[in-house]
């Protein structure tokens, strides 16, 4: 059971990055618009040829 | 390619297309907006937007390029640029039409449309999108004319940046609350179920110490940071000797915690902390819900469909009615009496009152001499006023005055429902606990225990969380339906409606046809007459002046009295349209309007009035419920149609409104909760005097800052449907509250006693806050499928 101690500590640092990750982020403003983001991500990819153009 | 289709729907907005309608590749459009709509994406090669759905375009209006080219001058670009160097330029439009993924799509597309543009971002909650563009390539001007012929009109949102920079730091800081609770809730859970498990003999001693200092040091920013809105909101409403709901709140939350403290250290047993981090996440999750839901509210309050609020603007000596919107700077407008001035603007012309008691909360009136500025939101007193305009004017401003307006109405003495209701509550729930505490009293722990078990088993945390999804949810789904509250405690009121008082004119009827019966009058005295009766914003006098050939005389010492009737000089004539004959005599108004010139009777406007198609249904709804009564300032006797509607001990004719007020008070005195439904003009005070007050709006020139819903007059069928919506709403929360009370009664007095084992407790705890929560979502939505609207 020695070893509990190190696994709880090692546990709760890995939690905490991720808290740490989630408030970064958080500020960083990644959560102000959760509606538009799931439409966008249904849209077709842009075709090729408009970038063949742009080229 | 697709086929040639037969049927006549447009191509672009589904909408029909008459046989004369232009054509293009084989595809018909119901007019030339739609065919350049189309046109412009087939022209980018963007037709993939009609294989999102169908026929989803918005039909484009007219577009006015000089509308959009102030833009790139004034002072109105500061309110849509968000960023600007030399080089880019970053700005953000509310477009209210946006409404689904083809919008999203075509809307970030923007730079095929204008090689100026170099990206737009799109928020589709909140309507609006953020366009970044080169300065070299295009301007901001531009930019507008191309979302407006894209069928979005842009609507410039005239809140100041500081207040949507503060509304987004808000929206970001709940949801680092609720990463800190939910973090903290998981963690805390891990170990309290460790704890458990291991039961009374417990793991080794420095293992315990470990586990006890990381579960408390967990819960601190818990209590200190995620549960602040509710501690802070306690401790403030504390401080202005109000006790909202949220003070029993705060106390059950920081008992749990210190209890828990406490037990811990003293090793009497494990606390309730992962309980206590777990209702305070579920909590946030409650306000989360609470947030989206106002976020798409405040959206909809500021369109245009919500607030299509006209002004009467004067050109050469005509008067038209225009769209707010459309006033510009320099433009000339007319603000009758009770009407609120549209923008900021100078008096000219004469002197005259302005009631600020909506932006200032300043009762008296202000004279005011010509030259003198006037504020947006003052409502004009007795003679109407010109006005020279200097600012634009702003609907989302207009709709803020209504929903503040509660801050400033001192009719809520009592403070609203819920405040009563937190007070009661926290006042039996604390006396409860000291008497239970004090009977066992020689056993200081022991009374201490029971104390606190009872602050922790009453905390309405249930009612917290429930409220706001419930009441959110229904606020959004009335606004869509065209019924506007002015804030969600307003459910709550209306369920303890016992009777419904409805005036008639303007409200339960519409004006028909208007006729002239005595002594012919000359021109001159009928364009007198017609001046006199625009002066004026009442039903009566408006429809009066809609039969008369306009004119541009001018009235001067224009006098209104409520229920009485209007006067002015034209000339040197005095004439006044009164609902008397004579001046000592009071009948009331009978339906004719009597043509007073000098001293003289001339003859009187007959006036029709016809019962709206929805009213008898509503009134036959309403009865089966509540006790509903009509008021009227009228003499003449009531149409046999209506007559029929009510029984005669229900009808009060003849009601000056002071009398109307009177009558309101008198029935609340006896016990009953009036909701007043009114037009706003006459009934102004009778509205504020009632318990929820109904604004029935078909002039919509007027706002009606001081009333607690907005309806239009088209929509009044729904009424009855509202007051059975609120009912089952209600009945949601208190399904919810007494689910937890017993739950928690039950549950906590076994743990508290020894009788259930302590992982059950640990999963118990955290289920109520879950079942609650789902409680109310399924609530909500059930209630609203079920409701018809009328």
């Amino acid at each position: 059971m020695g070893v509990m101690p190190l696994i709880i500590v090692c546990s709760l640092f890995v939690a905490m990055t991720f808290l740490l990750l989630f408030i970064t982020i958080t500020r960083q403003g990644q959560y102000d618009d959760i509606t538009t983001p799931a439409i966008r991500i249904t849209f077709e990819d842009e075709p090729l040829r408009d970038e063949d153009q742009k080229s | 390619m697709h086929a040639v289709q037969n049927n006549t729907s447009c191509h672009h907005c589904g909408g029909k297309c008459a046989t004369s309608s232009p054509q293009k590749d084989g595809h018909q459009f119901c007019c030339q907006g739609c065919l350049s709509v189309y046109e412009l994406l087939t022209q980018y090669d963007s037709c993939e937007y009609y294989e999102l759905g169908p026929a989803s375009g918005m039909r484009p209006p007219e577009v006015k390029t000089s509308k959009y080219s102030v833009l790139d001058t004034s002072p109105e670009r500061s309110h849509v640029i968000e960023y600007e160097d030399d080089l880019i330029l970053r700005a953000r439009f509310v477009l209210p039409s946006m409404h689904c993924a083809s919008c999203v799509w075509l809307l970030e597309r923007l730079h095929r449309f204008d090689s100026g543009i170099l990206s737009s971002r799109v928020d589709l909650l909140r309507h609006t999108v953020v366009v970044e563009c080169d300065r070299a390539h295009t301007t901001l001007a531009n930019v507008a004319l191309l979302l407006a012929s894209l069928g979005y009109e842009p609507e410039i949102d005239r809140t100041d940046n500081d207040r949507r920079s503060a509304e987004s730091r808000s929206r970001r800081t709940l949801y680092l609350r609720l990463g800190v609770a939910g973090f903290a809730a998981g963690n805390v859970m891990m170990i309290g179920l460790a704890n458990y498990v291991a039961g009374k003999d417990g793991f080794d001693a420095t293992l315990k110490i470990i586990f006890d200092v990381l579960s408390i040091g967990l819960s601190i920013p818990v209590l200190l940071y995620s549960a602040q809105p509710w501690l802070s909101s306690a401790v403030m409403s504390m401080r202005r000797g109000i006790v909202n709901l949220d003070v029993p709140v705060a106390l059950g939350i920081t008992t749990i915690f210190l209890r828990s403290c406490y037990e811990i250290v003293t090793s009497t047993s494990e606390g309730f902390l992962d309980s206590f981090t777990g209702l305070v996440f579920f909590l946030l999750i409650g306000k989360l819900f609470q947030q989206r839901a106002f976020a798409s509210i405040d959206f909809h309050r500021t369109m245009r469909s919500f607030f299509p609020l006209s002004a009467t603007k004067q050109t050469d000596g005509q008067q038209q009615q225009v769209h707010i919107d459309e006033i510009a700077v320099g433009d000339v407008v007319v603000v009758r009496n009770g009407e609120v001035i549209p923008a900021d603007a100078i008096l000219l012309h004469e002197p005259g009152v302005v009631d600020y008691s909506y932006v200032t909360g300043e009762s008296t009136p202000i004279e005011c001499a010509p030259g003198k500025m006037l504020f947006a939101g003052g409502r004009v007193m007795g003679r109407s006023l010109t006005l020279s305009v200097i600012k634009p004017a702003s609907i989302s401003y207009m709709a803020s005055l209504w929903t503040r307006s509660d801050v400033h109405t001192e009719r809520r003495e009592y403070g609203s429902t819920s405040d009563r209701f937190g007070l009661i509550f926290t006042v039996v729930t604390i006396s409860i606990a000291v008497v239970g505490g004090l009977l066992w009293l020689p056993d200081v722990s022991m009374a201490l225990t029971v104390a606190t078990s009872v602050l922790i088993i009453a905390c309405p945390c249930a009612f917290t969380l429930s409220a706001p999804i419930v009441y959110g949810t229904a606020m959004s789904n009335l606004a869509r339906s065209g019924i506007y509250l002015r804030t969600a405690a307003i459910i709550a009121d209306l369920q303890r409606i016992s009777a419904v008082v409805v005036d008639k004119t303007g409200t339960l009827t519409e004006p028909t046809s208007v006729t002239y019966h005595g002594t012919p009058l000359n021109p001159e005295v009928v364009s007198f007459i017609s001046a006199l009766a625009l002066q004026s914003s009442h039903p009566v006098s408006q429809a009066i002046a809609r039969v008369l050939p306009s004119s541009s005389a001018s009235v001067s010492d224009v006098l209104e009295t409520p229920g009485v009737g209007i006067s002015g000089v034209c000339g040197d004539l005095s004439v006044a349209l009164m609902a008397e004959k004579a001046q000592p005599a009071r009948t009331g108004f009978n339906g004719r309007t009597y043509v007073h010139v000098g001293d003289e009777v001339m003859g009187y406007f007959l006036l029709d009035h016809a019962l709206r198609p929805e009213a008898a249904s509503m009134i036959m709804q309403l009865q089966k419920d509540y006790d509903v009564r009509l008021l009227t300032g009228d003499t003449a006797p009531i149409s046999k149609e209506i007559a029929q509607l009510f029984p005669a001990e229900a009808i009060k004719q003849g009601a000056s409104p002071s009398q109307k007020v009177e009558y309101i008070v008198k029935n609340q005195k006896l016990g009953s909760k009036v909701l007043m439904m009114g037009d706003g003009l006459n009934d102004l005070a009778a509205l504020s005097a009632a318990n929820v007050s109904v604004a029935v709006s078909n002039n919509t020139s007027r706002i009606v800052p001081a009333c607690d819903i907005v309806i239009d007059a088209k929509n009044i069928g729904s009424i009855a449907s509202l007051l059975r919506y609120a009912h089952k709403l209600r009945g949601v929360v208190g399904l919810a509250f007494w689910f937890t009370m017993i739950y928690n009664l039950i549950g906590l007095t076994l743990s508290l006693s020894g009788n259930l084992s302590p992982v059950i407790t640990a999963i118990m705890m955290p289920l109520s806050s879950l079942l609650v929560l789902a409680i109310s979502v399924v609530g909500s939505k059930v209630t609203h499928r079920s409701l018809l609207w009328a």
